[in-house]
């Protein structure tokens, strides 16, 4: 009798003492402990459309990889086409109808789960049975923690980009077999985030220590497909998976990565159906539909990162707030925008944020950009500026930019500004114009964001920012930038960040003129894209799959 | 005659050289380089790790410093590792060379025929309409920029014919029927804009050559018209011709950067196009060096040529 | 052509028999255009370009830079009879004011390179030895740079502008020039009356200037022609590349690449009429550049049935 009531009172207080557990755990974080329930959300087929197996799907790039090492570099042509998708990551963003295209919301993908025991800790449980690829040497064994320490620690190589990405991690721990533990060195609330990105792909170590490095390969991982053939500047082949750890996918046999540095071709090979998907602007798509009335259209909401209009901060008279707002004010956003997009476009503030609904509303944001020639010129007169030649310096990677440019010009002369165009290419503006020590009066080009306003902030507003372009040393702007990033509490962040949003739109060191809508054609037979944040891979791919009832023209 | 090509042989040398100072400091001059350019595709760098690069590829060194190591290696038959992929400069070169030889032959192929044929026939027809309108219509042919035909040509045949010709490059071995039409197109809006130049060269020398006596002397025998073209006129008019042929090779070797970017051809123009943009040193600088070898190479053996098929000329 | 003092004689002789220089120039204009049609076809649209250019301001219905973005992506019509561009600029006023631009770059492009490659041509014919083996080994060298790529890396190295963009091309077209200058001047440096002209005691300054130049200007002649051809397709090329003259300016070359190519389907006006204006220009002075080769080429001489 006494050993059932101490039997009772045991199992009572071990509940009791678990219940304690799993609330202290629960902190209110950034991120909620998940389990892995179904796979994270996938695009419904429409009704009564199962996804069919075979085929094999045909995308494009521009051009070729220089080289095999996803962990010592960070182009599109190897983190998001070619053999992108023969390594996996420990985390990624989830997708379909339930999340909205810009939301980068944070699932696991090999992590089946984790946890925040301590603000700077992270424990991550791995999937079991995962296997890598059946290539030697690595023969198709099953991938533990050792090997995501292992990568993790590669990755952190100083010198290279990629350890950008893992530069807030102390250190990396395996404590067992599928136990994966990470110790920040200071509170990062973009930390799940960034981690979720793309580039962070867990490599095999045997290829390390057998070859020195990756660069000629062999690609090993333990990704939805198997690499199979590189032909040099013609194509990159790789072969479905069969033991993919997300069980059933993928559903093509195989991906295979044109690349065609032309647009014009690149469109005439999907008109002939030689290319099943394609990326592009509102004009060719129009013009594509005209001619193959059959493909579907998909227009996305638009993205954070668009046309950046940076000042010189350093550089009278740009370093007067006035002559910014002036500037700001007395340009036409809409005009500029309209005539390269044709209305297809949103406003944005170039900061790479969590969601949309933590953006400045777009009602706000085109209230307070729209044109008032008049307060610009009256915002001068008290700056004391009645009129200025200087440079427009333009990036001419696109002509989109170029035209947007020439439109910005001209308004520019309408406040009083006669700037002539100075084109550079990208190196150029890279080495020239990104880091401080630039002497031009104003840049206008494309931006490139990070997967988190953290580091966006950090880079482009910090005053010890690598890409602070503008040059601006702002304190108060400063603390605004390193508090939020350690702030763990979703509202409370979401807060700050709007603060920031109004404090940098008013202080005008930069601003964006607008993002476009990415318009991507999709041949008939083509099913599964979705379209999410995670666009820096084509996680898509393994999701596709293709109609044989549709008739194909190739 | 040999001291000849020996001399010629000799002054190669400093000609090379002088090219190789030529591309380094023209290289080095263009503002950015290979880290940044890395460093670019994506939206964050931290200044210590491009040092840390840039180190590594041996780019921290002073100028005189990185021209010697470089040169260095070249005179040893070393061109050096590509900064952008980490592989042989030499391996890529010859990886991308058939390619573009593939092209300019059949260039010089479609040009030749073209143009000979064009030459010819208006010679023979000297100042007849025939003759305005074939020489109109071969230099109309070089008139229009060379990326504008290459993308009417891409675009309308997809959408009138529902017709792409391959973009995948297969070697002639492999499937000649695809690698032709990969470069039927290509190679004929080169050739097309080159022949003006040959047919006019053609035309030139048949119209002196048709004057000569022994021309005379075969009208003069009653022998048929195609006769006294074909045997007599033809032969000695084109020794100029070929050379030309020649010449024009070695230079189209450096001229197919836009064709075989527009139609997706693996060649070397397209390597030394990418090479600038992303300013990969090693990699333009070997190829520069190794087309200049190729030109100077050819236009000795143009020289030596034109030597040996006229007797007249002696060295 | 001046063939020794003695020739001179002879033509002073007879230029002074004549009627007037007008008179004379008209009937040498007469006889050119009746042996070379094709020649005086080309000569016309030199003549009409350069007129377009010089006369710009005039004949352009709008201002060339004057943005509307409302009118963007007209077809042709009344009002713009060749259309309006991707940012509402009327067509025909942005070609007409091109034509200036293509004249510049072409002709400043080949004016500079020609004179720079006489000069070193003319230099290095003349003093022979040492000298001439350097110079020609320095264009040899520039020579054998792949064109585009060369012309690329100047732009690139010093940024892309009106004017560098006309330095690049000038040192591109350099070596050529001077391997033919000088060719022509070592064949002309043989001859009897510069010897008589150093016996005379004439310096080598004057030597160069007055008697030989003038002998060389044929091939100069051609070469230009031909040259200005090239110069404004290589322009078109590097607009092409991006490495053109800057927006907003009205190159043709630039108005064929980005834009034009993009909004074909839509807009195809957008290149046709560029793409005609640049066409027609090369046209020209490639016929113009024939027709003086074969005027002045002795080889030539005698070969025209009338």
């Amino acid at each position: 009798m006494r050993s059932k009531a101490i039997a009772l009172l045991l199992g009572a207080l071990s509940l009791l003492v678990l219940g304690v557990g799993c609330v202290s755990t629960g902190q209110p974080t950034a991120t909620p402990s998940i389990k892995a329930t179904a796979a994270p959300g996938t695009t419904p087929a429409a009704a009564g459309e199962e996804p069919k197996y075979g085929g094999w799907l045909i995308d494009r790039t521009n051009d070729d990889p220089p080289h095999l090492d996803p962990q010592q570099v960070l182009v599109h042509t190897l983190h998001q086409y070619g053999a992108s998708q023969s390594w996996s990551t420990l985390l990624r963003y989830d997708y379909g109808s339930k999340v909205g295209p810009l939301d980068a919301t944070v699932v696991g993908d090999l992590a089946e789960s984790w946890q925040q025991p301590e603000p700077l800790v992270f424990v991550f449980k791995l999937r079991q049975g995962v296997k890598y690829h059946d290539i030697p040497p690595v023969n198709g064994r099953e991938l533990t923690a050792e090997d995501v320490v292992y990568s993790y620690n590669r990755q952190s190589t100083k010198g290279w980009q990629n350890s950008e990405f893992l530069a807030m991690v102390d250190k990396w721990e395996a404590p067992d077999k599928y136990t994966v533990k990470a110790t920040l060195k200071k509170p990062d609330a973009a930390f799940l985030v960034t981690l979720a990105s793309g580039y962070n792909k867990i490599i095999a170590k045997e290829v390390v220590e057998e070859k020195g490095d990756l660069k000629q390969g062999p690609v090993i991982g333990t990704g939805a497909f198997i690499f199979e053939k590189w032909e040099p500047k013609a194509a990159i082949h790789i072969k479905k998976n069969p033991n993919y750890y997300h069980k059933g996918k993928p559903y093509v046999e195989g991906v295979t990565t044109l690349l065609m540095p032309d647009d014009s071709t690149a469109q005439a090979a999907f008109r002939t159906g030689k290319l099943d998907i394609f990326p592009t602007q509102k004009v060719t798509a129009d013009t594509t539909k005209k001619t193959n009335p059959e493909v579907a259209l998909n227009v996305s909401a638009g993205s954070f990162s668009g046309h950046n209009l940076v000042f010189n901060t350093k550089k009278p008279p740009f370093n007067d707030e006035r002559v910014r707002d002036a500037i700001s004010i007395g340009i036409d956003r809409k005009q500029i925008m309209d005539t390269v997009y044709f209305g297809e476009w949103i406003y944005t503030m170039g900061i790479a944020l969590p969601g949309s609904d933590w953006q400045i509303s777009q009602e706000d944001l085109a209230k307070s950009y729209t044109r008032d020639v008049a307060k610009a010129k009256q915002l001068l007169a008290e700056a004391g500026i009645t009129g200025y030649t200087g440079e427009l310096t333009l990036a001419y990677t696109y002509s989109t930019y170029s035209d947007a440019g020439e439109v910005l010009q001209s308004q520019l002369k309408d406040i009083g500004f006669n700037m002539t165009i100075k084109n550079v290419d990208s190196p150029t503006y890279v080495s020239k114009i990104l880091p401080k020590g630039w002497d031009g009066d104003i840049y206008y080009g494309p931006l490139g964001l990070a997967p988190d306003a953290t580091a966006d902030l950090m880079q482009m507003y910090h005053s010890t920012g690598s890409r602070n372009s503008s040059g601006h040393n702002d304190p108060k702007l400063d603390k605004m930038i390193e508090d939020q990033a350690g702030e763990m509490n979703l509202d409370k962040r979401k807060a700050m960040l709007l603060e920031i949003q109004r404090y940098i739109q008013d202080k005008n060191y930069r601003t964006m003129t607008g993002a476009a809508k990415g318009f991507t054609l999709i041949q008939p037979w083509l099913k599964g894209r979705y379209f999410s944040f995670d666009s820096r891979r084509n996680r898509w791919w393994e999701e596709a799959w293709l109609d044989p009832a549709k008739p194909r023209n190739r | 005659m040999r001291e000849y090509v020996l001399r010629r042989i000799l002054l190669m040398i400093p000609t090379l050289l002088g090219v190789t100072v030529l591309v380094f400091m023209l290289t080095h001059l263009v503002p950015g380089d290979v880290v940044m350019v890395m460093v670019g595709e994506s939206a964050q760098f931290d200044p210590e790790n491009v040092e840390k690069l840039r180190q590594q590829l041996g780019l921290d060194k002073s100028l005189p410093e990185q021209y010697s190591s470089w040169v260095g290696g070249v005179v040893r038959g070393d061109l050096g590792k590509s900064l952008w992929t980490g592989r042989p400069v030499s391996e890529t070169i010859m990886e991308r060379l058939p390619v573009t030889f593939e092209l300019a032959l059949l260039a010089i192929a479609i040009s030749s025929l073209l143009a000979i044929l064009v030459g010819v026939i208006s010679a023979i027809r000297q100042d007849t309409p025939i003759d305005y309108i074939v020489r109109v219509m071969s230099i109309g042919g070089l008139s229009v920029p060379e990326f504008w035909i290459a993308t009417l040509i891409i675009v309308f045949p997809a959408i009138w014919f529902n017709y792409l010709p391959p973009m995948r490059y297969t070697p002639i071995f492999v499937d000649p029927w695809a690698n032709l039409q990969q470069f039927g197109i290509p190679a004929f809006t080169m050739g097309v804009r080159m022949s003006a130049g040959v047919m006019r060269m053609t035309r030139s020398q048949m119209l002196e050559v048709l004057r000569q006596d022994y021309i005379r002397t075969a009208w003069a025998k009653g022998l048929r018209e195609r006769v006294v073209i074909y045997r007599h006129a033809l032969k000695n008019a084109l020794i100029p011709v070929i050379t030309m042929m020649g010449t024009q090779f070695s230079s189209l070797m450096g001229g197919t950067v836009i064709v075989e970017s527009i139609f997706s051809l693996p060649g070397v123009g397209r390597l030394m196009l990418d090479s600038i943009q992303v300013r990969d040193y090693t990699q333009l600088q070997g190829n520069v060096l190794f087309l200049a070898i190729v030109f100077l190479t050819m236009n000795l053996i143009v020289d030596l040529t034109y030597a040996w098929l006229d007797p007249r000329i002696n060295y | 052509m001046a063939r020794g003092r003695q020739f001179t004689e002879a033509v002073i002789a007879e230029r002074l028999a004549e009627k007037s220089t007008g008179q004379r120039v008209f009937k040498r204009l007469w006889r050119f255009c009746r042996t070379k049609p094709l020649g005086a076809i080309g000569g016309v649209l030199v003549l009409f370009l350069i007129l377009v250019a010089i006369l710009a301001d005039v004949l352009a219905p709008y201002d060339p830079l004057l943005i509307n973005p409302a009118l963007k992506l007209q077809p042709p019509d009344a009002k713009y009879l060749l259309g309006t561009d991707q940012t509402g600029r009327d067509l025909l006023s942005r070609i007409i004011h091109g034509s200036r631009i293509s004249i510049y770059v072409g002709t400043l492009a080949v004016c500079l390179g020609t004179l720079s490659g006489t000069l070193l041509g003319l230099i290095g014919a003349y003093f022979g030895g040492k000298l001439d083996l350097i110079i020609q080994r320095i264009m040899d060298s520039v020579m054998s740079f792949p064109m585009l790529i060369l012309a690329m890396s100047l732009v690139a190295m010093v940024g892309a502008s009106l004017n560098n963009v006309v330095i690049a091309l000038a040192i591109v077209f350099t070596p050529g020039t001077s391997r033919v200058i000088r060719g022509a001047v070592l064949s002309v440096k043989e001859n009897q009356y510069v010897d008589a002209a150093r016996a005379l005691g004439a310096s080598d300054r004057r030597i160069m200037l007055l008697h030989i130049l003038p002998n060389v200007t044929a091939p100069i002649i051609v070469l230009v022609s031909i040259q200005v051809a090239g110069a404004i397709l290589v322009e078109a090329s590097l607009s092409f590349l991006g490495l053109g003259v800057p927006p907003p300016a009205p190159s043709w070359g630039g108005m064929l690449s980005g834009a034009a190519r993009k909004y074909m389907e839509i807009a195809p006006w957008l290149a046709i009429f560029p793409g005609i204006a640049i066409s027609f220009t090369v046209l020209g002075f490639n016929l113009l550049g024939d027709a003086l080769r074969d005027v002045m080429d002795p080889r030539m001489r005698g070969t025209d049935k009338r």
